[in-house]
């Protein structure tokens, strides 16, 4: 069964992703890059370039260089989008003789058809390079507001490049399908997506009984001419301006500088996502009879914020008008996804919730993300999701109860089943005869705040001092979803099991609520569980301190032995009240006064003739009989 | 009655085959499916391993490739300081460590493996570099030269491992 490939065939860039394995995956181009210009040249010496490569050359070339064809695609020559666009793009349009729309590249006329072929050819010989195998079926994704004639156009392409086109389906289903919102029924998605230049939005509606592929668009809005470049350019002009006030030189004559200060801008603007200041630092940007002259700005997120306030105000303006034909209210709408590279400023991220006052979908890569909703359908049409192969996961976290009362996990929540894990556990006591082991599931830290599953003695231990024994504890989770504990003492061989089922059949509210609940109390339980650990470490150094105490007591002075004594009683008064920092100090303490007997009785040793060791290993064996 | 029981009997057996037969059909189909998807399952996972593996070696091969691309422009800028350095300059002590620090950096770059992507005098090539001017040749500063021709180079171009991480920014006559 060979893949389907899942194209986002986009107006500047296009992506594409297969599922691989039960994922979907952006593949990377021959030029190792996971996004591809959707650019075709033809160059002086008639040679066909495609992508970056185009891109590349577009300066000397720019009558034959051809870019946005996805705005002319289908259309007819009368559009009043075509006509619009035939001002602003550099190469030829003209008129076919049944209405339609041609671009000359080289000395020959296409149909954009053709155009976007080459780029689809490109994309489907780097996919089977890099998958190695042959791919023959796509899925493509275009605009919600394409008309039949685009989409038909849109699939012919396909053709030409050789795919046998599955299905065309819209970019905002796409990216609902990306984040599995296809599935719910009776809801309305709206899908924000703010790319490199175009603006689209799109309400989804999904019925009681809508299938996959019939998801119903309810209304489009947008601004085909706004997006992201028009974000750079503000930052550029403010440059420019900028450095004619200081140092009166207009850089926008200077095209080598231009080209600098765009890039600076860009960067600038990528780099506001994460952090609240940057800085445009352009050493020798230009020069004049004075010498060099040097560019360095910073610009802070709210002022960049401030800069494209009119374009943020815009977008959210179109949301209204869109929601308005549509006949819905934000609170009608469930859920938001967020598309296109522009959509990670946190300000638009902002400006969306507040709108909507519910958090959007955000978290698949916003450029990626209409690819990767194409491969998903691509994997529904492979069958690749058989119901058979769905493996459930964990909903929680399982594990057992240790010494202080701590939650120690075995399986994380969210891991795949079928699973299993082995974990060996010791004593806390000298002697101890048998150990409990504590059954828990749950994301708190400590035990009583979990659920508990299940418990049993496993007994019989052979004494030995408290860390010695060790004691095998395996979890085994079935597809079922029927949990296997199992304690196995590796001295003896003895083992004591239990099994549970329905370890992951709690409701889906149960396993929300819990999980809640651990977030809520994820700070809280931090602190418990570092005093619990600070207490088992000043437990287990008075343990260890007396040992050495009873075992090496008589090589150390009164004086010594008489202060770790102390030491140890003030350890042990501290050692069960909930004053961490008290606890920590006092450990520390006799920490550092343990290690002296140490130094002194390797002194003591060092001090002594070799000849005189052998009786003193003698009397250390009286000692112990 | 007796031979009647026998008959039924007779009858149920050979039914029974049947049943059974049918019943080992659709157990054999299942079991054709279930190993199908198993040996499929196995199948990706091992392809999936392989495949981590090479991601492995090619992030321990570009790993670098973010950094240093961070790093050029600090050694662009350098390498423009450099040459504007004022004639009456070009011989002084101070301006001379300075250039020390670039070639230390340089040498530092190579030693990852980042080659300089040779231009002036090429034929322009999209593979390796991206035309930023085309220069007139009555203007241009070369005598004689081929239309396509580098003349000059803007930003360098660097490759890495074999890669292009960015292409050479060049003029090119037109």
């Amino acid at each position: 069964m060979s893949k389907i490939l899942g194209i986002d065939l986009g107006t500047t860039f296009s992506v594409m992703a297969v599922i691989e394995a039960g994922e979907p995956k952006i593949i990377e181009n021959k030029e190792g890059a996971r996004i591809t210009p959707s650019m075709v040249t033809v160059t002086k010496n008639k040679e066909r370039l495609v992508g970056i490569l185009a891109r590349r050359q577009a300066i000397t070339n720019p009558e034959n260089t051809i870019f946005s064809v996805k705005r002319l695609i289908g259309r007819k020559f009368s559009d009043p989008e075509v006509q619009k666009d035939k001002k602003i793009l550099p190469y030829e349009i003209r008129e076919t003789a049944d209405g339609g729309v041609e671009v000359k590249m080289g000395e020959k006329f296409y149909k954009p058809v053709e155009i976007s072929a080459m780029i689809l050819q490109k994309l489907k010989q780097d996919a089977e390079e890099k998958l190695g195998e042959k791919i023959d079926e796509a899925i493509i994704t275009c605009p919600a507001y394409f008309d039949d004639s685009q989409r038909k156009a849109t699939k012919v392409a396909g053709e030409v490049a050789g795919f046998k086109v599955r299905r065309i389906i819209n970019e905002p289903t796409a990216a609902a399908l990306a984040y599995g919102l296809t599935k719910k029924r009776d809801h309305q998605i709206i899908v924000y997506d703010f790319g490199g230049g175009t603006f689209d939005i799109s309400v989804l509606s999904i019925g009681k009984d809508t299938k996959e592929d019939t998801i119903e668009v309810k209304a489009t809005g947008g601004n085909t001419h706004l997006g992201g470049d028009d974000f750079d350019q503000r930052i550029m002009n403010w440059i420019v301006s900028n450095f004619k006030k200081d140092q009166g030189i207009d850089l926008s004559k200077d095209s080598l500088a231009l080209q600098r200060i765009k890039e600076a801008g860009e960067k600038a603007k990528i780099e506001l996502s994460s952090s609240l200041e940057t800085e445009i630092n352009l050493p020798f940007v230009t020069s004049d009879a004075a010498g060099p002259k040097h560019l360095l700005y910073k610009l802070t997120r709210a002022h960049l914020e401030n800069m494209v306030s009119d374009y943020i105000e815009e977008s959210i303006g179109l949301l209204k008008k869109t929601l308005k034909e549509a006949n819905l209210k934000p609170g009608d709408i469930e859920e938001i996804v967020l598309v296109g590279g522009q959509t990670r400023m946190p300000k638009i991220q902002e400006e969306v919730k507040k709108f909507f006052g519910k958090e959007p979908y955000k978290e698949v890569n916003p450029d990626e993300v209409v690819a990767i909703g194409a491969a998903v359908e691509a994997g529904i049409l492979q069958g690749e999701m058989k119901e058979v192969l769905l493996l459930d996961v964990t909903p929680l976290s399982l594990g057992i109860e240790t010494l202080g009362g701590v939650s120690t996990v075995l399986i994380p929540k969210n891991t795949t089943v079928p699973t299993s894990k082995t974990q060996i556990f010791s004593t806390a006591a000298d002697s101890q005869p048998s150990v409990e082991i504590h059954v828990l599931q749950g994301e708190r830290s400590m035990a009583t705040d979990n659920k508990s599953l299940g418990r049993f003695m496993l007994d019989g231990i052979p004494p030995a001092p408290r860390g010695i024994p060790q004691i095998e504890v395996s979890f085994d989770i079935d597809t079922n979803g029927i949990l296997n504990v199992s304690a196995k003492d590796k001295a003896t061989g003895k083992s004591q099991s239990i099994r549970i089922e329905g370890s992951c059949g709690l409701s889906k509210e149960e396993v929300e609520k819990m999980k809640k609940e651990a977030e809520i109390y994820t700070a809280q339980d931090q602190q418990k569980k570092e005093l619990v650990e600070a207490r088992n470490l000043a437990d287990n150094l008075i343990y260890t301190s007396e040992k050495t105490l009873k075992e090496g007591g008589d090589k150390i002075s009164q004086d010594s032995k008489k202060e770790i004594e102390e030491k140890i009683a003030d350890l042990k008064k501290v050692k069960d009240s909930d004053n961490i920092g008290e606890l920590k100090s006092k450990t520390q303490e006799l920490s550092q006064a343990i290690q002296k007997i140490g130094a002194e009785m390797y002194k003591a040793a060092k001090g002594k003739k070799p000849g005189k060791e052998k009786p003193e290993e003698g009397e250390y064996k009286e000692k112990n009989d | 009655m007796a031979e009647q029981k026998k008959e039924e009997e007779a009858n149920k057996k050979k039914i029974a085959p049947k049943e059974t037969e049918e019943k080992l059909k659709k157990c054999q189909k299942l079991k054709e499916e279930y190993l199908a998807g198993w040996q499929r399952a196995r199948a990706d996972f091992l392809n999936y391993k392989k495949e981590e593996m090479e991601r492995l070696r090619e992030v321990l091969e570009y790993g670098s490739q973010e950094l240093i691309l961070k790093i050029l422009p600090v050694l662009d800028n350098l390498e423009k300081a450099e040459a504007q350095v004022p004639l009456d300059f070009k011989d002084n002590e101070w301006v001379k460590g300075i250039s020390q620090i670039r070639s230390q950096l340089q040498d530092f770059l190579r030693k990852e493996g980042v080659e300089e992507i040779k231009t002036i005098g090429k034929k322009f090539d999209p593979n390796f570099m991206e035309v930023i001017e085309e220069v007139n040749l009555a203007s241009a500063k070369a005598s004689a030269g081929e239309a396509g021709i580098v003349i000059e180079e803007i930003q360098k171009g660097y490759i890495l491992n074999g890669r292009v991480i960015r292409p050479a920014r060049v003029k090119i006559i037109k």
